[in-house]
């Protein structure tokens, strides 16, 4: 009787210790859970930030790249260096694809000179 | 052992204070979390809850080869926190200053004042939160004043529009004003795709109003306004505006209008006005005064003069009226028109004879009133109709005006002689230039095309415009032959020897016309133009130049002042767009193989 009495009192505490034990593992999980959605948010916003402060440097490098290729900027760096090619230095040029490669040919009375300059027959449109 | 006394009576009154303190909690608690539950908690969800707008950001504006002409930039207005600075950080203050370019002396008074000074009420004065130090900084900029990591100095981020090519192309693209409104230009014809759609996102923030990530609910996206591409090129838009700076220098114009164009297409490469602004600057009404931004190539009209004696000319030629070498006595001062005796215009020099070629060459207006008066009114006026006078061209800028071109009903009796000289009329820039672009144009009238397309964030095509043919003018064969006759203008007999470019053939009208000043044709003020195009016989580009009133010795004809400037800019386009000189013949003079095309060939001799 003892005994029984006995088995059902230790029954009752383990069972009441392991629902003490879940309860109090739960709300630590809880909290875990909770910390860690805290820092993935976190870290997502800080991420978002870091993002859109790139997006905004990438702009201004853009801008930046943009006010360097500006024509007067440029002919203001090469000065007194570079001329426009003269028309007698041009040598206008036919392409034509043949079997072993391109064929050119160029026309009179356009004379080459030592001087040259090549114009690219590539149309910037 | 000894033990403690403990009174009875000093217990329970512990006891029954700290169950009454206990109950005073709970009666709190339930008083507020049950009691006042619905308007308490509406009040901490209202002072938690927070929707954070998520800004879209407005699109690129790029020109024909992808180079950016408009964007929009996150700029900084730093400022100060007198309360949170620390005065240990007062030695920062002068790299601080010298970074925002500013009087150390007025930064260290700003940091340090740490109240104000009611104007009204003397005696009531109110903490300075925050004290303005610079606007407008950059990227780079702000993060050098972050990096001084002083206490208490920091920005707050605006969104603005900027524009990398400042002056150029001001007139085409516009601008966006403070409250980020697109005012003028393409800014705001194509605003419906290049603004952005802000989105917004529910969330919560804590005591010190920041935001708990970890509450984010919902949430709408921002949408990044689409981009735009012009068929403007920077290129050849900067020869037209280095073109009026020395226009502008050389003659002091009143106003000055290029345009370039392609005419297959009527896509317009160029176009550029005089004065102009930096749209950069748009406020900044003293060093640019509001009277700039008028784009004067669609909203200023003046008569177009020589340059309309291609409609007649064309006119007379397409209705079969006319040969090229027909003859007009042009040695008398009248005509007899339905049996009135009309006066016809003067020219500048008498001419007994003039063929019709000649009457184009030599700009006659007398040849002209001819031509005007064998068409008789309905013709004249219904193919200067066609050419698009007295309509709107459809460019995609706001602002345009039509024009004046009189319905017959209100001619005078001597419209018919002086219309065909291009008086009586007025016109833009835009509808010469798109006159002179359907002559080179076999005969069809284009509409200008000039946004090509609007594309996404990865540079797929959403929207592409496509070149649009008005109407056909005049037939094929009688636009080569005025080709022709355009082309011996601009030859050695012509008025336009100027604009000749050489191994090129160049084909153009030029224009000088009398303003109208009180009511009288001045003999002092002028509008010079010219409106051309080359290769002749293969048009590449069509080229108008107007200049309004340009100040010298004398007459400022369009072949003095316009042409050359039309040369200028056409030899510029000619080397940069590599345009060839398409009537040279193909005479063979070397070949060789090679197995790669020219211009990598051109890459590997570098």
């Amino acid at each position: 009787m003892d005994q029984n009495k006995q088995t059902s009192q230790f029954t009752l505490l383990a069972a009441l210790a392991a629902v003490i034990m879940i309860t109090v593992m739960s709300a630590f999980v809880i909290v875990w859970l909770q910390q860690q959605i805290s820092r993935t948010a976190q870290t997502t916003k800080r991420v978002e930030s870091e993002l859109s402060e790139t997006l905004r440097k990438v702009a201004h490098l853009d801008a930046l790249i943009a006010t360097r290729h500006q024509p007067a900027f440029l002919q203001g760096q090469v000065m007194g260096k570079l001329r426009p090619a003269r028309d007698a230095q041009i040598v206008w040029v036919n392409g034509h694809r043949q079997a072993d490669g391109w064929a050119y040919t160029h026309y009179k009375p356009y004379r080459s000179n030592g001087d040259l300059a090549q114009a690219s027959l590539q149309r910037f449109r | 052992m000894s033990e403690a006394f403990v009174s009875n009576h000093r217990i329970r009154l512990v006891s029954g204070f700290v169950a009454f303190a206990f109950c005073v909690l709970l009666t709190r608690l339930f008083y507020l979390h049950i009691w006042e539950h619905e308007a308490l908690s509406d009040y901490v969800m209202h002072n938690r809850k927070m929707i954070n707008v998520v800004e879209g950001r407005r699109g690129m504006i790029v020109d024909a080869q992808g180079n950016l002409l408009a964007a929009t930039q996150a700029t900084y207005t730093v400022g100060v926190d007198p309360q949170s600075f620390d005065p240990k950080e007062l030695p920062k203050l002068e790299k601080l200053a010298s970074l925002l370019k500013l009087d150390v002396v007025s930064v260290q008074k700003k940091a340090q004042l740490q109240i104000s000074k009611s104007e009204q009420h003397p005696r009531a004065v109110r903490l300075i939160r925050w004290a303005v130090l610079a606007k407008g900084l950059n990227q780079s900029e702000y993060a050098s004043v972050m990096a001084l990591k002083i206490k208490g100095v920091y920005g707050n981020r605006v969104y603005n529009r900027s524009y990398p090519a400042g002056t150029l192309a001001a007139h085409v693209l516009g601008y966006v004003n403070k409250e980020s409104v697109s005012v003028t230009g393409v800014e705001r014809h194509f605003d419906f795709y290049l603004r952005g759609q802000d989105g917004w996102r529910e969330t919560e923030r804590d005591g010190k109003r920041q935001e708990l990530a970890q509450y984010r609910g919902r949430e709408v996206p921002a949408r990044d306004g689409l981009n735009l591409e012009l068929s403007i090129n920077q290129m050849v838009q900067y020869f037209a505006e280095e073109e009026i700076a020395r226009l502008a220098k050389e003659y002091d114009p009143a106003g000055i209008s290029i345009l370039v164009s392609e005419p297959g297409t009527g896509a317009l490469l160029a176009m550029a006005n005089y004065p102009t602004y930096d749209p950069n600057e748009f406020y900044n009404t003293k060093k640019y005064p509001i009277a700039n931004q008028r784009n004067r190539a669609l909203t200023d009209v003046f008569e177009p003069g020589s340059t309309f004696k291609i409609v007649p000319a064309a006119a007379a030629l397409n209705e079969g009226l006319v040969g090229v070498e027909d003859s007009f006595d042009t040695g008398f001062a009248q005509i007899s028109y339905r049996g009135r005796r009309l006066s016809l215009p003067a020219d500048h020099r008498t001419y007994e004879r003039l063929s019709m070629r000649e009457i184009v060459v030599k700009s006659s207006n007398r040849g002209a009133a001819h031509l005007g008066v064998l068409l008789g009114e309905q013709k004249l006026h219904a193919y200067a109709a066609a050419f698009g006078f007295g309509s709107l061209t459809g460019c995609d800028l706001g602002g345009e005006v039509p024009g004046v071109l009189h319905p017959i009903r209100q001619w005078d009796g001597l419209t018919i002689t002086r219309l065909p000289m291009g008086h009586a009329l007025s016109a833009t820039p835009m509808q010469v230039h798109s006159a002179m672009s359907a002559i080179a144009n076999d005969g069809i009238l284009m509409e200008p095309l000039l946004a090509k397309r609007v594309f996404d964030g990865d540079g797929q095509t959403v929207l592409r415009f496509n070149p649009k043919p008005v109407r056909r003018v005049i037939q094929s064969e009688v636009a080569t032959t005025l080709c022709s006759m355009l082309a011996d203008v601009v030859g050695e007999k012509g008025t336009a020897r100027r604009a000749a470019i050489e191994n090129y053939q160049v084909a153009g009208k030029t224009g000088t016309t009398q303003k109208i000043i009180q009511g009288r044709y001045s003999n002092t003020h002028h509008v010079a133009s010219f409106s051309g195009f080359f290769p002749a016989n293969k048009p590449e580009l069509v080229i108008t130049v107007v200049v309004d009133e340009p100040k010298l010795k004398g007459v400022g004809y369009g072949g003095t002042v316009a042409a050359p400037a039309f040369r200028r800019i056409a030899e510029g386009c000619i080397q940069y767009m590599g345009i060839r000189p398409v009537d040279v013949p193909a005479d063979l003079f070397a070949t060789q193989s090679y197995d790669r095309p020219a211009a990598s060939l051109y890459t590997s001799w570098r």
